[in-house]
């Protein structure tokens, strides 16, 4: 059994054309046969290794549903279409927060599905991705926290933007 | 139409054939200009430890086969036996030969050779794959989510529908449907030119193989749909589509793999429920 073993993983190292280190190993192997399994195995396992695979491993996909996130996005891009115009006809503090809270929930999930493409862990390492994600949220926080200052403590957004616009040249 | 289609068919068979047999005569009596075209190909040995570079081969496109795949085979019998590429049916059926032919991702066999002499054609292999040498990709990770996809017929009660007794049932209308998925090849020209794939293609299962999926769930026959769907709903398989359409641009067969993302996306979420078959699929089975 643990000759066999050893014969066929050779077999496989030769067929391959690795290097003469691991033929050498393939005859060293053959002399120990009559040393237990347990240590044909390691050795097995520290020599007979195949080196030459390009294929990356292949990750399982992260678990969860997004199906109901995405549905929601969706939504919420569609909403847009009535809301940022509704906010704009009619400004007050109730359009202006609820068109606040569904830009900066679109561009957050835009930015996310960026942070997601681009900053990923088979290039940055499991660290940094996730801080990405972590600034990604601040930023969205401190965004949704900024317009709300300037909903209640100033004019609103379609106001402001009203105000900008109605900016004449000297 | 289709008379004059056919017609003009013949006329330009016979005119190929009417070539071929007076070229000879032809050229005796004043031969024609060289037209000399070049091909610059990415070459890369993983055995002589150079790195990838760019080679110029030069062919008389008179004396070649109008196709990339014909310059590719020329080259290779005539020019230099060294270079190494994929091919099989030369017929655009079998996908082995799709590589990168002037930035754009298609099958040598089925792409004409671009007879403008004044600029070069570049040939690649299919982009952001792991090179094994020369225009051949590693497509081991495509396989794998091929098979991870599962791509066979699926039933649920296999004890009284004993396999192979008899046929199963599928109405006009629930056939169309699989019109313009079964035709796929799996040459992974639209996977290798969707940057997504590019990004993630270890979780991303890319526009070819979902679109293999879609296939087998609209199946009216197929009994696994949930499953199918289940498997796929989590943050990458699927979603990591953003509809950039580089797949269904550059499908050398014509079909629309960006539109069968679609309708998984619709079905996962339930915007779309699979259609009850039209016919009883396993009534000859009692």
């Amino acid at each position: 059994m643990a000759l066999s073993q050893v014969l066929r993983g050779a077999c496989r190292v030769n067929a391959l054309a690795l290097n003469a280190a691991a033929t050498r190993s393939f005859s060293t192997a053959l002399k120990r046969t009559v040393a237990p399994q347990s240590s044909l195995r390691n050795l097995m396992s520290a020599e007979f290794k195949r080196t030459i695979s390009t294929t990356p491993v292949k990750n399982s996909a992260a678990g969860g549903s997004h199906a109901a996130l995405w549905t929601v996005e969706r939504g919420v891009s569609l909403g847009l279409l009535a809301v940022i115009p509704g906010a704009f006809l009619f400004p007050c503090q109730a359009l202006d927060a609820l068109m606040a809270v569904s830009i900066v929930m679109h561009q957050h999930w835009g930015l996310e599905a960026m942070v997601t493409d681009y900053v990923r862990p088979i290039v940055f390492g499991n660290v940094v991705p996730k801080a990405a994600h972590a600034a990604l949220l601040l930023f969205s926080v401190a965004t949704l926290g900024g317009l709300f200052y300037l909903i209640y403590n100033d004019i609103g957004i379609a106001k402001s933007v009203k105000k900008i616009w109605a900016i004449k040249g000297q | 139409m289709a008379l004059v289609n056919g017609s003009r068919a013949i006329l330009a068979r016979n005119g190929i054939r009417a070539l071929s047999t007076t070229s000879n005569v032809n050229q005796e009596a004043q031969p024609k200009p060289a037209r000399v075209k070049t091909f610059e190909v990415y070459r890369w040995n993983p055995e002589d430890g150079k790195k990838p570079h760019m080679q110029q081969y030069k062919i008389n496109l008179n004396e070649c086969g109008p196709m990339i795949l014909d310059a590719l085979i020329k080259i290779k019998n005539e020019m230099d036996q060294t270079l190494t590429f994929r091919r099989s049916c030369r017929e655009g059926i079998c996908g082995s030969c799709a590589m990168n032919i002037g930035g754009t991702n298609t099958l040598a066999c089925i792409s004409k050779i671009d007879t403008n002499t004044s600029k070069n054609t570049k040939i690649y292999p299919l982009p952001h794959m792991y090179v094994l040498r020369d225009l051949i990709p590693d497509m081991n990770n495509f396989y794998e989510q091929y098979r991870s996809i599962q791509p066979w017929l699926q039933r649920k009660n296999e004890a009284t529908e004993q396999k192979g007794k008899a046929q199963y049932l599928q109405s006009v209308d629930d056939r169309t449907k699989l019109d313009g998925l079964y035709e796929c090849i799996l040459c992974a020209c639209c996977s290798t030119s969707c940057p997504s794939y590019w990004w993630n293609g270890d979780k991303y299962l890319g526009p070819a193989v979902l679109m293999q999926a879609y296939r087998w769930i609209i199946d009216s026959r197929d009994e696994s749909t949930q499953e199918r769907l289940d498997k796929m709903k989590d943050k990458f398989s699927v979603y990591r589509c953003h509809t950039i359409m580089n797949c269904t641009k550059t499908c050398p067969k014509g079909l629309n793999p960006g539109r069968a993302i679609a309708e998984v996306k619709k079905l996962l979420s339930g915007l779309a429920t699979k259609p009850v078959p039209k016919m009883e699929t396993a009534a000859l089975h009692k």
